[in-house]
């Protein structure tokens, strides 16, 4: 990974386990909304009768996603967060456009 | 032993040491309200609307240090609770609040007070949970209390569809026990390396201008006396936000004033002066900061709070503690140099002076001819009282007025409602602070305009014989809004001039005392009367009308602008 400065937009994509409870979809999804955070792709899936296991990408600053990432450690259902991968947005886009050509 | 759900539901409760709750009855709910009918050991205070039983929660959780408990039906019965719950969110206070819900079985069918309040209050709780199985009420009710009251404290809410508080289950006081130590191990306790102490400690030990904010953090934690310890110690000045006033003594001689928008003088313009920010248990609300891109941008911070996640999020923490503040103090204190820090401590007495020339004497001291003034009442309240009651404050230009110049001795002394803003909190935080703490006096300062949004409650003065003390600073205005007006708005004062009913007439129908008083040679003797009042008595002081609190931290500039006038 390299530097990025604080206000430089990035693709995060995040790993969360949570546990597999009614209103905890709502709960973390609206930490999300809360900062101005749009969800780009999401897939939750249960991995075993009490554990769902989250991918979330989204497109923020690190600044954001720092504080984005703390708050959602606070809730009680969830059990771990992991930021897992960042790329700049700029390489992001780069890559989907040299695919497509 | 099978019971009920709703029986379960009081057991558990008493089990957690619950003693006292606060509710409204309704359709949902009813099977719990059956449970406590002719229940010696829980007193249940009947509020006259949700939105009181909340707050009365709140004000009882502050002063008793335990969890406020507030029980409501479903629908309008949970969703007037909601402002209470997003006030004790912002303001960090542990309450548990109970909701019946709908029969499971009619949950999504539009039923008669059907809400979904588990979606409404999922932004503005630490934790919900619905409960719809009798034999889940005794671990969730530990839980909850658990999460309400563990690190940073919060509300949390309970919703029980009816079935469940009907439903037949086996109660085990043992495993309820077991439940409550399960919750209790599972503690989130922040372990503090020491390399930060060692760092914070070489930052303090080597300051010149340091200089210690502190918040709500230190009277949660109870490290008051940690806190004038390690003050005294260093000789750091300290400084108190909204929620920190009362954490330290007035009188001590490194007390210099409250931060903030209408904090003093001083202590706003030094925060660009210090070379280091002790803040303890508070969190750089904009409020306290004023403009973010000119606040103490020369001073290396020290951050001490439970919550993670408020260290860096509005300022830069250079050594940033996530911990308790008692123990963090306590570990600190021996990591640090005794110090003195006088001809810094001066420039607080200097600005203190100009402050007090300016604006302090001119609002305290009366003028023959004129209106009385706010402060004018606070001052000799203060007096009378020694700074020893519990002053709760509504919102507004009142609650900044009490928070300037009520001389605070004790600690724990000082409820509003800061983070919300919630007008209307003053009559039932104040009845729930009273509720805990029988033996303290407790006075309600409110404004007019607050005074009419929870006026309900009056009836739960005389209905649970409580005697408490009710100041109304009647400037016949939304005073706060109308100083913004003034100043920003080109006078065009819009709807803000109340025109009020009689309030002592209205205390009388609630068979509570009341006196008005227009002149100030009338003042002293009221407020005898209202302090030697063996029951509740309100005291209606009509206040001058175009009043302004001043110093101000206009929004949007920043605390090296606080202004005088």
């Amino acid at each position: 990974m390299e530097n990025f400065t604080a206000n430089e937009v990035s693709m995060y994509v995040i790993s969360i386990i949570t546990q597999n409870r009614l209103c905890v979809l709502q709960r973390v999804s609206g930490m999300f909304s809360r900062y101005r955070i749009n969800i780009e792709h999401i897939n939750i899936s249960r991995h075993s009768e009490e554990l769902s296991y989250w991918n979330v990408v989204i497109y923020t600053t690190e600044e954001k996603s720092d504080l984005l990432v703390k708050q959602l450690n606070k809730i009680i259902e969830l059990v771990s967060i992991k930021i897992i991968d960042k790329v700049p947005l700029s390489k992001v886009n780069k890559q989907v456009i040299n695919d497509k050509l | 032993m099978k019971i009920t759900g709703a029986e379960a539901l009081v057991k558990s409760l008493l089990h957690v040491g619950v003693k006292t709750i606060f509710g409204y009855p309704g359709g949902a709910i009813m099977p719990t309200y059956d449970a406590l009918f002719n229940e010696p050991l829980l007193r249940h205070i009947l509020v006259r609307h949700e939105q009181g039983a909340a707050i009365a929660a709140e004000g009882y959780a502050r002063l008793s240090g335990m969890v406020g408990v507030c029980v409501a039906t479903s629908g309008p019965g949970a969703t007037n609770l909601i402002t209470g719950i997003a006030d004790a969110m912002l303001d960090s206070i542990s309450i548990v609040c109970i909701t019946g819900q709908v029969h499971s079985a009619l949950i999504g069918t539009d039923a008669f007070q059907e809400a979904d309040i588990m979606g409404m209050t999922v932004p503005i709780t630490k934790w919900n949970y619905q409960i719809n199985n009798a034999n889940e009420i005794p671990y969730i009710i530990a839980k909850a209390f658990h999460v309400a009251k563990g690190g940073r404290p919060g509300p949390v809410l309970i919703d029980i569809t009816k079935d469940a508080q009907q439903g037949i289950m086996e109660f085990d006081i043992l495993q309820m026990d077991e439940f409550i130590n399960a919750a209790g191990t599972t503690a989130h306790i922040p372990q503090v390396p020491d390399l930060k102490f060692e760092n914070a400690a070489h930052l303090i030990n080597n300051a010149k201008k340091p200089y210690i904010f502190a918040g709500h953090g230190i009277t949660i934690a109870g490290a008051e006396e940690e806190l004038v310890r390690f003050a005294n110690k260093t000789g750091i000045p300290v400084a108190c936000t909204l929620h920190g006033l009362s954490a330290l003594a007035m009188d001590h001689p490194l007390y210099v004033g409250m931060l903030g928008m209408h904090g003093n003088y001083g202590p706003n313009l030094l925060t660009n002066e210090a070379d280091l920010i002790i803040a303890i248990g508070m969190r750089f609300d904009d409020r306290v900061t004023g403009n973010l891109a000119s606040y103490a941008k020369q001073a290396k911070v020290i951050h001490i709070d439970i919550d993670i996640a408020e260290l860096n999020k509005n300022v830069k923490a250079d050594v940033g503690i996530c911990g308790d503040a008692k123990h963090v103090l306590t570990e600190l204190y021996s990591h640090v140099l005794p110090n003195n820090h006088d001809a810094w401590l001066e420039k607080f007495k200097d600005y203190y002076k100009l402050e007090h020339d300016t604006v302090i004497h001119h609002q305290v001291t009366s003028q023959p001819g004129h209106m009385i003034k706010m402060a004018e009442v606070i001052t000799l309240l203060s007096k009378k009282t020694n700074g020893e009651a519990v002053i709760v404050s509504d919102v507004g230009q009142h609650q900044m007025i009490a928070a300037r110049y009520y001389q605070f001795k004790q600690p724990n002394s000082h409820l509003t409602s800061g983070g919300l803003g919630t007008m209307g909190y003053a009559l039932p935080a104040a009845i729930g602070a009273k509720v805990a703490a029988p033996n303290r006096e407790v006075i309600a300062i409110i404004g007019d305009g607050g005074f009419q949004m929870n006026i309900q409650e009056l009836a739960v003065l005389t209905q649970e014989n409580l005697t408490l003390k009710i100041i109304i600073l009647n400037n016949e205005y939304l005073g706060m809004v109308r100083q913004w007006q003034e100043l920003f708005f080109d006078r065009r004062y819009s709807f803000t001039n109340l025109v009020n009913p009689d309030f002592i007439k209205i205390a009388e129908a609630y068979s509570i005392r009341g006196v008005r008083v227009q002149d100030e040679s009338e003042l002293e003797d009221a407020i005898d009367k209202l302090l030697n009042s063996t029951t509740s008595f309100l005291l209606e002081v009509m206040v001058e009308k175009q009043g302004k609190v001043f110093p101000m931290v206009a929004a949007g500039t920043g605390v090296g602008d606080i202004r005088l006038s």
